[in-house]
């Protein structure tokens, strides 16, 4: 009944017998985010933006264990007085307050627009820029934002050069464009980025995937990036690229590369077709699919193109969206792409880092209804809080987004109608989107960025939107979600056509806010201003053995009756990167009774009886964890 | 005539304007249509209802050859619906027009009309169902499904898109229910028994799952989502290498699927890009307008449109086959002769057009070829009583091959017990002087249709006999 498979959007009217021939029934043209932070008090009052809480050296005993990935942990010896536990109370307890979501761009100071560079002629590629990442480039403690760019397209007039950008969070909100400064605009077409530290010097480098040759950028600790591209061998031709994605797949400690590609798109085929009496983009079933990249990290700042003896390169693709992560729970990191109307893509890994694609086999290739969607953007998480990562993916029009989830045993099950996960998003086409605890009780709330890529789609089909608000969907704790869109706050009245969403921590108030980039528009921040009393903690890891920045590691966090999981993802989302602290809601339970932490390729560290409401770095086989303290907003020391 | 519609109130040097520049635009499309000169209306661009019902206004950025294409479709129905205001298939016109031109609204206005003046209107109800469920709306969906569904004989039409509407919202056990009923009293299709599937997936009942996609695919070997849905279940009740066997078959199908698709690209692009669908579905709209026509005995105007309709769209099969329908109930039998060849070419594998054509032929006398003709049907169609009939009606007609055309009456009356079979078998066995046959046959005929005047005239001549 539904449209299918997004394009084309005519749909064939059921003719009714009505004493007309079936001819005459026509068709219906339906075109077709180390900090004590300060928790919000059920009373609403904000936490005063001056009288820090000191920093307060919080020191926890750890030992890596023996048993690597898998064995048994080792339960550390902490210094702080054994706490009775938390006082979780259930979930029942945390629907204190609407998740509210503030619009607070103008305020920001951030200023990017977006371009696609069309003229007119509808190139395919200028539907699907960009995705964006947020990351702490510099170090202040204040997570900052990255925009890749389009740029003009041949034909078009290049009334001003468009770039990259990148923004740095001043705290409060407020952001300065440093792009200039830190060497980051690059002019390519931009189609997403990740963030990872590739060469272990403790500064989060940058790959921009880019219609175009892609493009690494070197983190210098000092504020600026330098291009080294050709030096790391990653910039993989002249191809149309996606979402890409640091990770350790053979789990030697360092960081390989991802990049998915789209389509095998030439300026010689532009749109010739008119629908509904416009011209429209054509779709990617209109052009060859292209195979990903996979790069071995080679230790050395290069990379090694491993795509064909990976295994990853046996599968063609119109790839999107991707998110990394353990999916079978088996210490290694597999791969899930989102391929644009083509059966998606499972990468197990093998636990040598060689690849086998799978989807079909663990029930990720196809939606519910054996259906190949027009698959967007994915992220992971385990929103029932079972111990397994699930994943969600958004999709075209008419075509219901998936939320997959993991039944633990080799196999996943659509279950989006189930959990009412999007079934509201029906009449839009999603993009990014995210599992994200927004009010903090404990379960991954989903965000979904909407837009249409036709901008005339509003002349012609009024059951969509070019630029529709996003959808926010509360987790209720029994494996439902609820549309709280309309509830939550005048951030979810922002009108774009989003494409890349990222959720972090702007302020460092312990709530996670939202940045979106729209298709040829300004870029929207919204602060989170949720009031609760929910408790919280943010976990920043540090590999020593492992990659420096924990890629791929996994947290398990127990808190009373709540036990959560996640892990630290290099992009993700609709071809975005953010996520690097973990964020974890705990709804009124005041303590966190253990902390397991495995790290990818290494062995597993156990931190029992942690502070809330602060962010806590936990360095791996370290005997102590620190806990930062700062105000809102205030860079952390 | 009175005034039907009021003119957009415009400034006078504006509209000399745009009537020029629009004539123009639509000189120049419609001349590559080939619509005859001065049957348009150009007047009705400015009009903005018609009957009580808003007239869509075509947005000025339009491709020109679809606007004009939308602008003729336009005048078409603003005409038919003048004239016949209160004639539901002439509103279920504009709301296709509304459709054409983007016009949601306009379009509701008008399905909402045609349920006013017919409560019983399937396409209204499915339209209207769908525009809700496109959007999300479920419950508005589900309200309509269920009135249409209370419409007699409707069931079996609607309790699919019930259960997907159902399922949407995660009423699965509702949606199994609705599907149990329909399949209780329709004959099952595979995707009935693939959404009965599907709903049973999603509550966990994976044995009744399997029953129903193993079914299904009795029905269709090669439905991917139903072996995707089996392997599904299979799966979840343990049963590996079986699950593994379907999905394997699924992926097959979907890489053979994949080829296809890709391989057509082309086509199905321009089958549903405007340079195709635009005139076909001016050319349904202009069919619907022709049917209206006809239902008021103006054959004249029915015509008219008819053939535009078939002008627009050399492969519209719909306005053919009901042009020589037409041709034939005036007796216009080499005209209609014409379109069935038109429509043999267009659609060589369909029996009903073995089927007019034979009709005709035999009309005409031309037994030879009448028989040809039916004796082909009875090839395409072998389970089928029509081209049996038929060529026992034409050896009764021609008078020759009675013994043969008995034999193929009764095979006839067989598959298919229809007073018009009896009939024809009553008829040859009266020729043979089988009376005691067609005494039989007849009085069959008279009892399924006793008020047709020419089956109790042969029955009673018969028994006066006796």
């Amino acid at each position: 009944m539904r449209r299918r498979n997004g394009r084309p959007l005519v749909v064939a009217m059921t003719a009714i017998g009505v004493g007309l021939t079936a001819a005459a029934c026509g068709a219906l043209f339906l075109i077709l985010r180390d900090l004590q932070m300060h928790p919000r008090s059920s009373q609403g009052a904000r936490p005063p933006e001056t009288g820090a809480s000191p920093s307060t050296p919080v020191a926890v005993k750890a030992r890596p264990d023996s048993g690597g990935p898998g064995g048994p942990p080792v339960r550390g010896k902490g210094s702080l007085p054994t706490s009775s536990g938390s006082r979780g109370t259930g979930q029942g307890d945390s629907w204190a307050g609407p998740i509210l979501l503030r619009d607070v761009t103008r305020q920001t100071g951030i200023t990017f627009r977006h371009t696609h560079g069309g003229s007119g002629k509808q190139y395919i590629v200028e539907t699907v820029t960009t995705g964006l990442a947020t990351f702490d480039y510099d170090g202040d403690g204040l997570i900052d934002v990255y925009f890749p760019n389009g740029r003009p397209l041949p034909d078009t007039p290049a009334r001003m050069p468009a770039r990259n950008a990148l923004y740095r969070n001043l705290g409060q909100f407020r952001f300065l464009d440093v792009t200039d400064t830190a060497g980051v605009g690059d002019a390519g077409y931009g189609m997403g980025c990740a963030v990872g530290d590739y060469d272990d010097d403790g500064h989060p480098d940058l790959y921009v995937s880019n219609f175009g040759p892609n493009v690494l950028y070197h983190n210098n600790g000092d504020g600026t990036f330098t291009d080294v591209t050709a030096q790391a061998g990653v910039g993989r031709g002249n191809r149309v690229g996606a979402g890409v994605c640091f990770l350790d797949m053979d789990g030697d400690g360092d960081l390989d590369l991802f990049a998915a590609n789209y389509v095998q798109f030439t300026y010689d085929r532009p749109a010739t077709r008119y629908y509904g009496g416009y011209l429209r983009y054509p779709g990617p079933r209109e052009f060859e699919p292209e195979h990903p990249n996979l790069f071995r990290n080679q230790g050395d700042g290069t990379f090694t193109d491993v795509s064909l003896s990976s295994g990853v390169a046996a599968v063609a693709g119109t790839g999107m969206g991707l998110v990394a992560g353990d999916f079978d729970n088996d210490g290694d990191i597999d791969l899930f792409v989102a391929n644009d109307l083509d059966a998606n893509s499972f990468f197990r890994n093998e636990g040598n880092g060689q690849f086998r694609e799978a989807a079909v086999e663990v029930g990720l290739a196809y939606n519910f209804e054996a259906g190949a969607t027009g698959s967007m953007g994915a992220d992971c998480g385990d929103y029932d809080n079972n111990g397994w990562l699930d994943i969600f993916m958004t999709t075209y029009q008419a075509e219901l987004p998936c939320l997959f989830k993991n039944l633990g045993h080799g196999l996943f099950e659509d279950v989006t109608t189930r959990a009412n996960a999007g079934v509201e998003t029906l009449p839009y086409v999603n993009w990014g989107c995210g599992l994200v605890d927004f009010d903090n009780d404990g379960y991954k709330d989903l965000y979904i960025g909407n837009g249409h890529l036709e901008d005339f789609i509003d002349k012609i089909d009024r059951s969509t939107a070019y630029a529709p608000g996003n959808t926010l969907l509360k987790n209720l704790g029994d494996g439902r979600f609820v549309n709280v869109t309309a509830t939550a706050g005048d951030g979810m009245l922002v009108r774009g056509s989003t494409r890349g969403v990222a959720f972090e921590d702007l302020d460092n108030d312990g709530w996670i806010d939202v940045v979106i980039l729209h298709s040829s528009a300004p870029a929207a921040v919204l602060r989170n201003e949720t009031q609760n009393g929910n408790h919280w903690i943010q976990l920043k890891l540090c590999g020593v053995k492992t990659n420096r920045d924990g890629v791929g590691a996994r947290v398990r966090l127990v808190a009373g009756d709540l036990t959560q999981i996640d892990e630290v993802h290099s992009g993700r989302g609709y071809q975005s990167h953010w996520g690097s602290r973990l964020h974890f809601g705990l709804g009124k339970r005041d303590r966190v009774d253990r902390l397991e932490v495995r790290w990818i390729g290494g062995g597993v560290d156990v931190f029992e009886d942690l502070p809330v409401d602060r962010l806590i770095t936990l360095f791996e086989g370290a005997q102590s964890v620190s806990a930062g303290a700062g105000r809102d907003g205030a860079p952390l020391k | 005539m009175r005034r039907l519609f009021s003119a957009r109130e415009v400034p006078t040097w504006v509209a000399l304007a745009v009537v020029a520049a629009t004539a123009w635009t639509a000189g120049l499309v419609l001349a590559r249509y080939g619509w005859e000169a001065g049957v348009g209306l150009p007047e009705a661009i400015y009009l903005t209802e018609v009957a009580g019902l808003p007239l869509p206004t075509l947005a000025e950025d339009l491709n020109p050859e679809y606007r004009a294409l939308a602008e003729e479709a336009k005048q078409a129905v603003a005409r038919v619906l003048a004239e016949y205001p209160h004639d539901v298939q002439a509103v279920a016109a504009l709301a296709h027009l509304h459709n054409l031109a983007h016009d949601d609204a306009g379009e509701v206005v008008c399905w909402q009309r045609c349920l006013e003046l017919d409560a019983d209107f399937l396409p209204a109800y499915s339209s209207l169902a769908m525009r809700a469920a496109n959007r999300g709306e479920y419950q508005e969906a589900e309200q309509l499904l269920r009135r249409a569904m209370a419409v007699p004989g409707a069931v079996g039409s609607f309790a699919g898109t019930l259960a997907s509407v159902l399922s949407d919202q995660g009423r699965f056990r509702e949606a199994a229910s609705v599907l149990e009923d329909s399949l209780a009293s329709y004959p099952p299709t595979a995707a009935q028994l693939i959404a009965l599937g599907e709903a049973y997936l999603r509550l966990d009942e994976f044995n009744k799952a399997k029953d129903q996609f193993q079914r299904a695919l009795r029905i269709d070997r090669s439905s991917t989502r139903a072996h995707h849905g089996l392997a599904q279940a299979l799966a979840r009740l343990g049963q590996k290498e079986q699950a593994d066997k379907h999905r394997a078959e699924m992926t097959r199908l979907k890489r053979l699927e994949n080829q296809s698709k890709r391989k057509n690209l082309d086509e199905a692009g321009e089958q549903q890009g405007d340079r195709i669908f635009a005139p076909k579905f001016v050319a349904d709209l202009l069919t619907m307008i022709a049917a209206v026509y006809g239902s008021h005995e103006r054959s004249d105007e029915a015509e008219r449109h008819l053939r535009r309709a078939a002008q627009l769209w050399p492969e519209h099969t719909g306005c053919r086959a009901a042009l020589a329908d037409l041709y034939g109930q005036q007796g216009r039998l080499a005209e209609a002769l014409a379109v069935v060849e038109e429509l043999r070419q267009i659609e060589p594998e369909q029996p009903a057009h073995l089927k007019t054509l034979g009709i005709l032929l035999g009309r005409l006398a031309r037994w030879e070829e009448a028989e040809k003709a039916f004796r082909e049907l009875c090839a395409m169609a072998t389970d089928s009583a029509v081209g049996y009939a038929g060529l026992a009606e034409i050896y009764l007609r021609s008078g020759k091959n009675l013994p043969l055309a008995r034999l193929l009456a009764a095979k006839a009356a067989d598959l298919e017990p229809s007073a018009w079979n009896f009939f024809v078998q009553g008829s040859i066995c009266e020729q043979l002087g089988d009376r005691r046959g067609a005494r039989l046959a007849l009085r069959k005929a008279v009892t399924l249709e006793p008020r047709n005047p020419r089956y109790r005239q042969l029955y009673s001549a018969l028994m006066e006999k006796e």
